[in-house]
């Protein structure tokens, strides 16, 4: 070890026995003059140990105020030092975000701030699904539940668990039979919309089975030799997005079309979802929604009345 | 069981599966190449209490 290293080891003690007796100020403040000076010198490593550990400790003693300031801090010492987002990065704020209290007012902005820089430093166009997996989590202990869904879609493995408990335990609140398949449609599409075919039939089979040791429904698996799936003989809104998701697998336009023909009330229900999938699985452009010379005339003639009629 | 809709998914699966899927059921598109998320979903009908779970 550097002596700089047996420094850094000191000033954290000084820090830490601030804390414990409770001296939050004058931590916060020594902390911040410290890791200043660590920047100022390009000691990077230095002041991303200093701040990380203060940040830990500040959470630990409930102090989510300092908390979370040194891990905005944090964030701007990763962005001037340039640090990719990597397992040492990414596991440092991962730390931080479980130590946080879900009830911290600015919890969507750390999250966010996190998710920003993931982004801006690592390979992921929406952030990395590290991350991802943890955010999910506290924002859903956080109560922001669409906001939470949008990081677990985008997360590793184990986050698709994590989804399906989610929406699981969403749909038990109300137990609301019928709405069942506005909480299948969401794992179905989610994926779909981010080519996860494997994602996909993994959280149809976890939630369907779920549901189906539940409830005990009329249920039959068909199976032929590609093709898989459990036909409920009541709730045909949960055969047609098992069927979307195979026909999404095959690429043939036909076969889409067909199954649109058929499911006219689901295909209705779901029509910008199934708008989006016909354009990247089947090659379908989207039809104009309004008449270009139309809308021209229109303007010519003084109107925009086209725009009402719609 | 043999109600229209169960001879059309029959039927429809049958076809389906006379070629093998261009997309196999363990295809993902690697996270990194993601660059589209769809379109937003609508909200549910009733809210997420995050204090009952």
């Amino acid at each position: 070890m550097s002596s700089n290293n047996a420094k850094l080891e000191r000033t954290l003690q000084r820090f830490q026995n601030k804390i414990e007796i409770g001296d939050y100020y004058e931590a916060h403040q020594t902390l911040r003059t410290i890791a200043n000076r660590y920047v100022r010198g390009k000691a990077y490593s230095d002041a991303i140990d200093l701040v990380f550990h203060g940040a830990a400790a500040f959470l630990k003693a409930k102090q989510g105020g300092s908390g979370t300031d040194l891990i905005f801090y944090l964030l701007e010492i990763y962005d001037v030092a340039d640090v990719r987002a990597d397992d040492a990065s990414v596991s440092r704020l991962v730390q931080l975000l479980v130590a946080l209290n879900p009830e911290e007012p600015n919890l969507r902005d750390v999250v966010t701030g996190m998710n920003n820089w993931s982004i801006k430093h690592g390979e992921y166009k929406f952030g990395d699904p590290y991350l991802h997996n943890a955010i999910g989590s506290k924002l859903i202990e956080g109560g922001y539940a669409y906001e939470a869904e949008r990081y677990l879609m985008l997360g590793p493995h184990e986050s698709l668990d994590k989804y399906v408990s989610f929406l699981w335990e969403w749909y038990q609140q109300e137990c609301d039979v019928e709405t069942f398949g506005d909480f299948l449609s969401r794992l179905i599409f989610n994926y779909l919309f981010i080519s996860n075919i494997q994602y996909a039939f993994e959280a149809r089979d976890k939630f369907l089975q779920r549901f189906i040791d539940k409830y005990s429904p009329k249920v039959q698996v068909i199976e032929k030799k590609n093709a898989k799936m459990f036909y409920f003989e009541d709730f045909s809104e949960l055969n047609f997005l098992q069927l979307i998701l195979i026909t999404c697998q095959t690429k043939e336009k036909n076969f889409f079309n067909n199954l649109k023909d058929h499911y006219a009330n689901c295909a209705e229900k779901y029509s910008a979802e199934l708008e989006f999938l016909g354009q990247e699985y089947f090659g379908i452009v989207a039809q104009r929604q309004s008449n270009f010379l139309q809308d021209m005339m229109a303007g010519f003639l003084g109107g925009g009345a086209s725009k009402g009629l719609k | 069981m043999s109600s229209p809709e169960y001879e059309f998914v029959s039927k429809f699966l049958t076809l389906v599966s006379i070629s093998e899927p261009v997309l196999t059921a363990d295809y993902k598109l690697p996270l990194q190449h993601v660059t589209k998320l769809g379109v937003a979903l609508p909200a549910l009908k009733y809210r997420y209490d995050f204090k009952k779970s």
